[in-house]
């Protein structure tokens, strides 16, 4: 639903850069209901335009439209801009820092006109301001500015509300995140009707929260505006006996302030929920369609979202996929490529280059929304996000399992993933660091990211925590060991090689580290811990596509596993052992095994049909396409 | 198709933007790649009467450029008979990916109110235009009056 951020219980603060009249202070445009917000603004009889009032948003607000009236009393505005200001697109905390005594503690008063310091800017990062809208009107009436590029949930209802405005004007900026993501507003008196003061009778900033806000503040902010607009679902629900009077009473809004009661059934609450009413509507529709895809994310040329997105020495970004098309597209007009906005070609100089924060964005946003519908068909590098990991795991009776976990999300997927990779280097350190505090050994060592090596690591510190301290020397050896290591994880994450060699590979290694162990009783539980690691080790390989090649000798020694059915297909009885025929290895009929781990030929599987699952002949159990694996014997 | 996304976010943002210029934008449900839409000029003498225009885009769109095409009869040195419309904006050589439809539709408008003699299609036209302006003035108002489309009443 649309929100007026111009409400102090949101979080919006206002301020003036000049002195205002008694009784006509900016905060009047804040004021959720009843006679304050009536009064309006008016700047002090001896100021001069310019005014500025800037208003400082609780999150990044996507505009969709301003409504202001110019007027109080007889005092009239005629010239006005918009500016808006964004500090980027970081995520801004919201709730507690932001409130209104901190607003108070900001401003000035003097025998009651309140002024801001110097500069109308509060934040400490200076904003820079650019201007979205200019208008200038010598006629008395509401002026709408409306952001074209919104893309929320515009209604019908909406556009009404907007139409009974006789004067309009757009807001536009070629950065699309001056709109999208505005944390401040200004509105800046330019001029007035013969010289007279200069006046905000009324403002209503209409927007959603940006979409790079995170969910809960986008939640807590709708629930604010719901609470101070005195809104319930069901009094939304009946929308068809408010839209007939929504029209006269923002009519008559703005020549009948006074007569308004401080009941907060004014004309502003009814207005708010016949906005409100309409766009709920639409709210449901966008749930049920998905997500809503940033706009940053998506490609100005082809409107689709960007895997890998490339700044242009125009300064905007493009997809390196439509950079390619417009090159090709170029080159069959014999041209070089060239800036598809200005139209220069590249030299060494001036040419595209990878827009990485923009693309740790993307990554971020696809692997997050990673089974979306509508971001399916979107390239990426990225796998899903990690479903919540539980810090609770506990590591003394199931150490191997946390590395089957681990193991089992990274590896089955068959690239890397930095993001899940990280969040789970992050859970574990938390545990690591609770052992290495009784240890006492430095925090050096929760870098590493190697998450199989971190968590042998860890069962061991675990164990030599457990054990005595004696072994503190051992542990110390430990981490040295695993700091030289390259940081396996960045670097796999860019050129997406498969952490398969990594997980295969690297936890033998770990278990065959001998430890040196004075005291002969840690045998036991050497024993026990290298057992567990290694079953849970082969599980999770055989439950992997084995690229180079699977011990499958060694570790059925250790692996509980079901003894190996005959080398041959069971559907179709073919041998399948490398030697059967004596045929080479790539001539070798490919082999695919069943969760059952009978085998079966390829042959065989593709008979079956492309739809629905696979039946195990030998067991008669019906599998899943996805379940069958590659193997070799 | 690439074209496809981009074509349906600057329908939306046209028609949303309601240009009192160009209106009644008809695009085929089947058909993004074309669409047809209703010419109401400002200016005399083809303020007279709507042109019907059709914009064809290429599959390769936006990294080829549209096609615009006059339906009605216009009386336009720089509108050939067929319906042809030279527009440097849209021209292969000047054609960039970034150019929005409405730009292109905005180009059109202000030839079609401020005809360009200098780089005819119609040459006998762009000599009326600069030799004998008022001949030209009456000429194509009654052309216009005949054959172009009934005016939108708002």
């Amino acid at each position: 639903m649309l929100v007026n951020f111009a409400l102090s219980t949101l979080g919006t603060q206002i301020s003036c850069d000049k002195v205002s009249s008694d009784g006509y202070e900016p905060d009047n445009l804040l004021q959720a209901g009843g006679g304050w917000r009536r009064q309006g603004f008016l700047a002090e009889r001896f100021i001069k335009p310019p005014v500025t009032l800037t208003l400082t948003f609780p999150c990044p607000v996507h505009i969709s439209h301003i409504v202001l009236d110019p007027q109080v009393g007889s005092q009239r505005s005629s010239a006005i801009e918009i500016y808006t200001a964004t500090r980027g697109i970081t995520q801004r905390q919201f709730g507690s820092t932001i409130n209104h005594s901190a607003l108070s503690e900001r401003t000035v008063t003097f025998d009651g006109n309140r002024a801001a310091e110097g500069s109308c800017h509060v934040s400490q990062p200076e904003p820079i301001f650019k201007k979205a809208a200019f208008i200038r009107c010598s006629e008395p009436g509401r002026i709408c500015f409306s952001n074209l590029r919104f893309r929320g949930n515009t209604s019908s209802r909406n556009t009404e509300s907007v139409d009974i405005c006789p004067h309009r004007c757009e807001l536009r900026h070629h950065q699309g995140v001056m709109l999208a993501a505005a944390e401040f507003l200004s509105v800046r008196i330019v001029g007035t009707i013969n010289g007279k003061v200069a006046a905000v009778g009324q403002l209503e900033v209409w927007g959603l929260p940006a979409r790079s806000c995170p969910a809960n503040v986008k939640g807590d902010i709708v629930q604010r505006y719901m609470t101070a607009s005195g809104l319930s679902v069901q009094q939304s629900s009946d929308t068809s006996s408010l839209k007939a009077n929504s029209g006269e009473t923002e009519h008559s809004s703005s020549s009948s302030h006074t007569k308004q009661g401080d009941g907060a059934a004014g004309t502003a609450s009814v207005q708010d929920r016949s906005f409100s009413g309409a766009s709920e509507h639409c709210l449901d529709k966008a749930e049920s369609s998905g997500v809503d895809i940033p706009e940053e994310f998506l490609d100005e040329l082809t409107w689709e979202m960007m895997s890998t997105p490339m700044l242009l020495p125009s300064g905007h970004s493009v997809d390196i996929f439509t950079l390619d098309k417009f090159s090709d597209a170029e080159a069959t007009y014999g041209r070089q490529p060239s800036d598809p906005y200005t139209g220069l070609t590249f030299t060494t100089t001036r040419k595209p280059v990878l827009n990485k924060a923009l693309k740790m964005r993307i990554d971020r946003f696809l692997s997050e929304h990673a089974d979306e519908p509508l971001l399916r068909s979107v390239p990426r590098v990225l796998g899903k996000a990690p479903q919540v990991f539980s810090n609770t795991v506990s590591i003394d009776q199931s150490g191997g399992n946390l590395v089957s976990n681990i193991v089992d999300k990274n590896g089955l997927r068959g690239v890397k993933r930095k993001s899940a990779h990280e969040s789970h280097v992050n859970s574990l350190q938390t545990i690591v660091g609770v052992r290495q505090q009784s240890l006492g050994s430095s925090e050096n060592t929760l870098r590493v990211s190697n998450v199989s090596r971190t968590n042998v690591k860890k069962i061991k510190t675990e164990r030599e925590g457990n054990m005595h301290n004696s072994s503190t020397g051992s542990s110390a050896q430990l981490h040295s060991k695993s700091e030289p290591k390259p940081d396996s994880g960045t670097m796999g994450s860019k050129s997406s090689c498969p952490q398969l060699g990594n997980c295969s590979s690297a936890p033998p290694n770990n278990t065959c580290t001998p430890v040196p162990q004075a005291n002969s009783s840690s045998e036991s539980h050497e024993e026990q811990l290298r057992t567990s690691l290694s079953s849970s080790l082969s599980s999770v390989l055989r439950s992997l596509p084995a690229f180079s090649f699977t011990p499958t000798s060694s570790q059925q020694i250790t692996s509980p596993e079901v003894p190996m059915p005959d080398q041959q297909c069971s559907v179709c009885r073919t041998p399948l052992a490398q030697d059967a025929n004596g045929l080479g290895r790539s001539e070798r009929l490919a082999v695919y095994k069943f969760p059952c781990e009978h085998l079966v030929c390829r042959s065989c599987l593709t008979k079956s049909g492309n739809t629905g699952g696979v039946l195990c002949h030998m067991c008669k159990k019906q599998f899943t396409r996805a379940d069958i694996v590659r193997t070799h014997v | 198709m690439a074209a496809t996304k981009r074509l349906a976010r600057e329908l939306d943002d046209l028609r949303k933007s309601a240009l009192k210029v160009f209106r009644d934008i008809n695009v085929d449900e089947s058909n993004i790649l074309n669409w047809h839409g209703l010419l109401v000029p400002e200016n005399a003498p083809y303020n007279k009467g709507a042109f019907r225009i059709e914009i064809q885009f290429p599959a390769e769109y936006p990294f080829k450029p549209p096609k615009v095409t006059f339906k009605t009869k216009i009386y336009h040195p720089n509108i050939d008979e067929k319906g042809q419309v030279c527009l440097p904006i849209i021209s292969a050589e000047n054609w960039k990916p970034a150019t929005k439809t409405d730009q292109v539709v905005n180009s059109l408008i202000s030839l079609i109110n401020d005809p360009e003699p200098e780089h005819p299609l119609r040459a006998e036209l762009a000599e009326e235009y600069t030799k004998d302006k008022k001949k030209f003035m009456k000429n194509a108002e009654e052309f216009t009056k005949k054959h172009s489309e009934k005016r939108p009443s708002d």
